[in-house]
């Protein structure tokens, strides 16, 4: 133990009389460390950020989607008599599939709010009832739609916290409001929704802070415009189902494709978005990502262990004479491999550290200049740390062998 | 008395591309325990690879040779690093000093191969440094020191792992003729207390301060 601390301390002070140099030499292997740290924390931090908002949607879900159809495709659903997402979709996947757990319903509406302040103009949705448990939202007053009041179409509405807030004093359980031509009873307020900032998102996350929910069946009142250009009566533009668990999605997602295939006759007038899938998509990108990454940093580490390579071949050179006055006091060659190893990734592992304080800057600067999201995990010091004692080992063993291999003789006449 | 040294039909050839050159031609050399022994010889007549090959820094190219009833001819790279380590001490014409190394630490150096317990080290380092009579330049660097004080720091570094054997490589080469009686009376300080020492010269009155002298020439004692 004393002798390792006495050789790493020797090694330092071998090191140190050329301050210089060494700090040149390791310049790579800054270089090297710092951009490894900074592409993992910024690719950890870009994964982060699309598995959240994935993860918002729910992996045990299957979104299925109405989409806008084109004139041929709507003649073709108009002769086999598709007539996009019903209800009766709903109930065919409740009895078709026996791992669903629920299955919730949306309908968007064009209808707006009357007589309110201008500043807000909610987005007017008809749901089912089970909607609020499926998509994980919480009430912070009163209830949520019940299924008494599909069962009466009843005209109440929930409101998002956003919209509670405008309204201010009529935002409340108990008050009414207007949409279109009727007026619905306020009977409860969302907890306000934390939706994770979704700059290039491959899902788009609705944002149920600014929306108003009636029950689904009373939008027949309030949906005008379908009833004037709508040729085909479409009655819902999302059908949300929930699995038990997370390993059942993909094969119930097969089952839906199947059963919806059959019961719109081929049509595809929907489209489904399925979150685990899209979570494994990602990830399968983050290991391409991965890859490159990993290429740039074996590129870069390597251009600088070539340049600690180079110095220590220097070094060993210059001190031939030190080879051999330590080879006649008694050093075998191990020692003298030993000895320049560890010079080699001493040298190496300040680099790493010096590159980590570097690169903990530079995503700092990323962060805060350029507004990314990063992540520094403890994986991402780790790993340059040990790719950085690595390079010192292996680029450090040639020459450290040229060294033990010299004749000791001539080594100590080498002037 | 036992004989620490007992070499026999020692031969060293050196080939440089296709002519082999022969340095050694069959030298026999005995040395007793606690003698001082000089072995004298014009350059180039084989003296120093004589006294790298009693060191174990070299190896004959054949012949026997038995350090302390030991057979060393066929010992590894490590075994004889680690005689070297821990039996020989050498003192080299041009000192051999660590340029970025302080007195103490370059008396300490061998303790840095030594095999055994090294606690006491330190006054190990003392003592030797006292017995060359530099115990006030601890802190100095060879390049503070003179050529005399230079080779009395090689010769404790010598000395400090108390060896069985001390091999001096014409001590006295590099330091004016008053300094080099200093060195000489040191060796023969050092014989007195029991040290075996083979010292290399080409100089006679060197010689002479050796208890026996061998004359090297052409690869031969005559």
């Amino acid at each position: 133990m004393r002798k390792t601390l006495k050789i790493i301390v020797i090694a330092i002070r071998s090191l140190l009389q050329h301050k210089l140099r060494a700090a040149l030499s390791i310049l790579g292997v800054i270089c090297g460390v710092m951009a490894v740290l900074a592409m993992v924390s910024i690719g950890e931090g870009a994964k982060r950020e699309s598995l959240s908002q994935i993860e918002q949607l729910g992996t045990n879900n299957i979104y299925l989607k109405a989409i806008s159809l084109t004139e041929t495709q709507e003649n073709a659903a108009r002769e086999r008599l598709s007539r996009g997402l019903t209800i009766y979709d709903k109930h065919r996947i409740m009895k078709g599939c026996s791992v669903v757990k629920d299955v919730a319903c949306l309908n968007e509406l064009t209808a707006s709010m009357i007589g309110m302040i201008r500043e807000i103009s909610p987005q007017i949705v008809a749901c089912s009832p089970n909607y609020v448990q499926v998509q994980k939202l919480f009430l912070s007053q009163g209830r949520f739609i019940s299924d008494f009041d599909i069962e009466h179409k009843n005209l109440v509405c929930v409101v998002g916290d956003n919209v509670a807030e405008k309204l201010g004093p009529v935002g409340k359980p108990g008050s009414h409001i207007r949409i279109e031509e009727h007026i619905f009873k306020v009977v409860g307020v969302l907890r306000r929704y934390q939706k994770k900032a979704a700059k290039s998102s491959a899902v788009a996350l609705r944002n149920y802070n600014n929306m108003v929910f009636v029950p689904l069946g009373t939008e027949g009142v309030l949906d005008q415009a379908r009833d004037i250009i709508g040729p085909i009566k479409r009655e819902l533009t999302e059908i949300v189902i929930q699995t038990y668990r997370a390993d059942q999605v993909l094969k119930t997602a097969e089952l839906i494709e199947r059963i919806m295939g059959i019961s719109h006759g081929g049509v595809k007038d929907y489209q489904m978005v399925i979150p685990l899938e899209l979570l494994q998509q990602s990830q399968k990108t983050q290991r391409t990502f991965n890859i490159v990454l990993g290429s740039i940093a074996f590129i870069s580490l390597l251009v600088g262990g070539i340049g600690i390579m180079n110095i220590m071949l220097t070094t060993v050179s210059e001190r031939t004479r030190e080879i051999g006055i330590r080879r006649a006091v008694g050093a075998a060659q191990e020692d003298i491999i030993i000895q320049f190893l560890v010079e080699s990734v001493i040298l190496t592992f300040s680099g790493g550290l010096f590159g980590i304080i570097a690169g903990i800057g530079g995503v700092w600067l990323i962060t805060s200049l350029a507004g990314w999201k990063t992540a520094i995990t403890l994986w991402s010091l780790i790993l340059p740390l040990c790719m950085s004692i690595f390079v010192g080992i292996f680029f450090g063993l040639y020459p450290a062998y040229q060294a033990a291999k010299m004749d000791p003789i001539s080594a100590l006449h080498h002037e | 008395m036992s004989y620490l040294i007992e070499a026999s039909g020692i031969y060293k050839e050196f080939s440089i591309g296709s002519s082999v050159i022969s340095v050694l031609k069959g030298i026999d050399i005995h040395v007793k325990r606690e003698e001082f022994v000089a072995i004298m010889g014009p350059s180039g007549s084989g003296k120093s690879t004589l006294l790298y090959i009693l060191g174990c820094l070299d190896r004959p190219t054949s012949g026997t040779y038995l350090l302390d009833g030991r057979d060393v001819f066929g010992a590894s790279d490590r075994e004889l690093s680690r005689i070297r380590a821990n039996r020989i001490g050498f003192v080299f014409q041009t000192f051999n000093l660590l340029p970025h190394l302080n007195l103490f630490e370059n008396v300490e150096l061998p303790f840095f191969y030594f095999s055994f317990d090294d606690h006491g080290a330190k006054e190990r380092v003392m003592t030797a440094v006292q017995r060359v009579g530099l115990a006030d330049r601890l802190r100095h660097r060879p390049a503070e020191l003179s050529g005399g004080e230079m080779q009395r720091v090689a010769i404790a570094r010598a000395l400090v792992i108390e060896p069985a054997l001390i091999l001096a490589d014409e001590p006295t080469g590099n330091v004016d003729s008053k300094t080099s009686l200093e060195i000489l009376e040191l060796f023969q300080k050092l014989n007195d207390g029991g040290s075996t020492i083979v010292m290399v010269t080409h100089d006679s009155e060197v010689a002479s301060h050796a208890q026996r002298v061998l004359v090297l020439k052409d690869g031969k004692f005559i």
